[in-house]
């Protein structure tokens, strides 16, 4: 065991890579508990979910129009920025005026996103694009920037929630109430959503989009199951996710196992556990 | 609360009709019906969530939606996520959201959201989670809150829904004392709720009918049964002459 952490320490190290790559998956943990766990709380993990696949669309619209026009400043990174507001808009749009039939619609996005996204790599010229990186994301190829990014992001995140946490405490509590008492739900449904794709956006480089979708979820609903206060599960979700990534990526270069499905893999596995233990009275 | 006129509908489904009625101040009135008859929806006007499709609501003078922060709303406890991760006192605290912009609740606040549980008897639970209370604690915390907004109007949307007898005689215990401050407006089922604490009652059948208390048992089964809405409809029609309609009723 001694030998194990030993190894992965000296990598830590000596390789930029494996540093990096750890470096990345602490820093977007940040980001993983604070924004996922507004995500599980409120309910809307498969809304999130057709964010993301949304922006397959946006990606795949970016690689075709950049080979066929030649537009070399549209890069993969800003269609799926456009796709994500994109996605936001609609959805957001979509689930506040047709409940009834909200998730036959988010449905069909999300269907759309992906259909979208395959069809214009597909006949995108030029190199075949490698779509398994946008899907499992590859946290071994994370770069400088890529740190640097999702640490902004991260900043972002805490002081956007920590300016209004209350308010997104009670509009996932109780809309209705809090629009009587002067808070504007739609505005923060809005901004959660926006923070939801923006996460996902920037964490799709380095985790892909399954990868993205369970850290955003897992850790989070971990959490919520043990936690009193939503502060807490944020906090309980942030060293959750550390810790997924940190082990994952120890194990993934010990044993040279896939480190994005490996990561997935813990996280499922400390929800499954998460059931053997008692959990608040309901 | 001044209703005159008020029709609203769902699509083609009319829900309440040409309905007309005055609450002083200080009175507290029970809104009672059958489900369906727009009990719910009265209350929603009254608060401004919905906009009426014909005529006026005034509460506390103003238009219902400037009047909103004069009035603290009791949504029913069981409507919400019983595993969301939130304890008693930050719910309270949600009844002073008015006075947040950004950051935390200011010391003030919280004092207040302190008393407003300790009105309901609820001063040892401001840490406990929401997940660990009984359905009665649930619907005294959504009491606190209410309290917590300072309000001039109490609403309260079927309070003892759900709740068994012992827990409802504290409830009943705890709105008793409040309806001698403030006028309360409660939609309910319980009869012994209306006979506890209303001074009037409100039948609502998509169009309203006023009954002094105490209720009759004829009156409650005419009430249930639907038959005051044809009554009413019968009246109505016969002051405008239509004097046939009354032989089909």
């Amino acid at each position: 065991m001694t030998d194990f952490f030993a190894d992965f320490l000296d990598a830590v190290a000596e390789v930029p890579l494996i540093r990096y790559a750890l470096l990345s998956g602490i820093v977007s943990s940040l980001t993983f508990g604070v924004v996922g766990s507004l995500v599980v709380t409120r309910q809307i993990a498969y809304v999130a979910s057709a964010i993301a696949h949304s922006i397959l669309g946006g990606i795949g619209a970016a690689v075709y129009c950049s080979r066929v026009y030649d537009l070399p400043w549209l890069t993969p990174m800003l269609g799926a920025i456009v796709a994500g507001l994109v996605s936001v808009a609609v959805i957001g749009w979509v689930t506040l005026r047709f409940k009834e039939r909200e998730d036959t619609i988010i449905g069909a996005i999300w269907a759309l996103g992906m259909a979208a996204g395959l069809l214009f790599l597909h006949y995108a010229p030029g190199k075949a694009v490698n779509m398994e990186s946008f899907i499992f994301g590859n946290i071994l190829l994370t770069s400088r920037s890529d740190v640097v990014a999702t640490l902004v992001l991260g900043v972002l995140v805490f002081v956007l929630v920590g300016l209004f946490y209350h308010k997104l405490v009670a509009v996932s509590f109780d809309e209705e109430f809090a629009r009587l008492r002067g808070v504007s739900s739609k505005a923060y449904y809005f901004l959660l959503l926006g923070l939801t794709a923006m996460s996902v956006v920037l964490l799709v480089r380095i985790a892909g989009l399954i990868l993205a979708q369970a850290l955003l979820v897992l850790p989070a609903a971990t959490a919520s199951r043990f936690s009193r206060s939503l502060w807490v599960v944020m906090v309980l979700a942030v060293a959750l996710t550390a810790v997924c990534n940190t082990a994952g990526l120890a194990v993934s270069y010990e044993y040279d196992i896939p480190t994005g499905p490996f990561i997935v893999f813990l996280a499922v596995g400390c929800y499954a556990l998460s059931f053997l233990f008692r959990r608040n009275r309901a | 609360m001044d209703c005159r006129g008020v029709s609203f509908s769902y699509g083609r489904s009319v829900v309440l009709e040409d309905v007309t009625f005055t609450v002083p101040r200080g009175e507290s009135l029970c809104v009672i019906g059958p489900n369906g008859g727009g009990k719910s929806t009265l209350a929603k006007l009254l608060l401004g969530l919905i906009e009426p499709d014909r005529g006026r609501i005034a509460v506390l003078g103003r238009e219902p939606r400037e009047a909103r922060t004069g009035i603290g709303y009791v949504p029913q406890a069981m409507r919400f996520d019983p595993q969301f991760p939130i304890s008693a006192l930050d719910i309270v605290l949600m009844g002073r959201l008015n006075h947040l912009t950004v950051g935390l609740f200011s010391k003030r606040c919280r004092e207040r959201a302190r008393a407003a549980l300790d009105e309901v008897g609820m001063s040892g639970y401001a840490r406990r989670p929401f997940s660990d209370l009984s359905g009665g604690e649930r619907q005294r915390v959504m009491v606190a809150r209410a309290l917590a907004c300072d309000p001039e109007i109490l609403l309260l949307d079927e309070p003892t829904a759900n709740i068994d007898l012992s827990i409802e005689a504290q409830l009943i215990e705890t709105l008793a004392k409040l309806r001698e401050r403030m006028t309360v407006l409660m939609v309910t089922h319980d009869l012994d709720l209306v006979s506890a604490i209303g001074n009037s009652v409100l039948c609502v059948n998509h169009r309203v009918h006023r009954h002094s208390l105490p209720l009759s048992g004829e009156t409650i089964k005419e009430i249930y049964s639907g038959r005051r809405r044809l009554e009413h409809d019968r009246r109505t029609r016969h002051q405008q002459g239509d004097h046939s309609a009354c032989a089909h009723d």
